[in-house]
């Protein structure tokens, strides 16, 4: 006798042709064998399709604004690496002449009696 | 939804929840099912443009499946849990499935269960017994023949079984 076996999950899911249905159906009438199978897939499809629903531990669309956790851990590693390097190499100050400096900006101030602010214009060259 | 192109929103709304429930069947972990969620619905945003109103499903569940696989890819690591030892014995000691299904741990061992399965059994199950794809639409999905899906479902069922009995 030639069991169907590898039939058995498509005859579950009516997933089989009719005469392959027909065929699985009436080998079942005279096979314990095949029919203990059916009743085990069965058994674990059901405990499958009983899995509790789990809930989206974010809103669905705002969940968008958020980027992906291993986008954080690239930007960190990126900052990390950044500090690393400013503290291994810290940039050399740039020499500047306080002469030349000053040349190069003038500034009109307006003081306002009573006001503790300053403003106007600030020119460069 | 699948004679007219649906808006993003509608997708995130209507999918959304099946695609976290999908994701965290297959990885197990809340945070990897949230971030894959996230992805599949930014690239549903992206590709709505290009999507011609036809198997909405099948188009889904491609751009879903192939975000887990990128992900899989990105990590460099198969997203597999093995059994704690302590599981092993107590599954191996469960000998009526009436029982196993009085168990309360019962989706916890089945969830283990389904992350020792190779991953294109897995998917199929999850796919079927958890989206509720038809096996047309699983097949669109994965890009492999009906009959393939067929045998990739019988033989996850088959080993789950093994598993849990």
């Amino acid at each position: 006798m030639t069991h169907p076996n590898h039939l058995l999950s498509a005859f579950l899911d009516d997933e089989l042709s009719s005469e392959e249905h027909s065929m699985v159906t009436s080998h079942l009438e005279s096979c314990a064998t095949c029919s203990s199978d059916l009743a085990g897939l069965a058994q674990v499809r059901n405990w499958v399709r009983a899995l509790p629903d789990q809930e989206p531990p974010v809103p669905l669309v705002p969940s968008l604004r958020r980027p992906p956790r291993w986008i954080w851990a690239a930007a960190s590693a990126a900052a990390a690496v950044l500090a690393i390097g400013l503290v291994v190499s810290p940039a050399e100050p740039a020499p500047f002449d306080l002469d030349t400096l000053a040349g190069q900006h003038t500034a009109r101030v307006v003081v306002v009696p009573g006001i503790s602010s300053i403003r106007g214009p600030v020119g460069g060259p | 939804m699948p004679d007219s192109k649906p808006t993003w929103e509608e997708v995130a709304r209507d999918h959304g929840r099946r695609i976290y429930n999908f994701a965290y069947r297959l990885t197990g972990n809340p945070d990897d099912a949230s971030d894959l969620m996230q992805e599949v619905l930014l690239r549903v945003r992206r590709g709505l443009a290009g999507y011609t109103p036809g198997s909405f499903e099948g188009w889904l569940w491609r751009i879903t499946r192939n975000a887990f696989l990128d992900d899989v890819r990105r990590r460099k690591r198969r997203p597999t849990v093995a059994f704690p030892e302590d599981d092993r014995t107590t599954i191996g000691s469960v000998p009526d499935p009436g029982e196993v299904l009085a168990e309360s741990r019962l989706p916890e061992h089945l969830q283990q269960a389904l992350l020792a399965l190779p991953f294109d059994f897995r998917e199929a199950v999850v796919m079927c017994d958890v989206v509720g794809l038809t096996y047309d639409e699983i097949a669109d999905a994965t890009a492999v023949p009906v009959g393939t899906v067929r045998s990739r479902i019988h033989r996850g069922r088959k080993m789950l079984r093994g598993m849990l009995e």
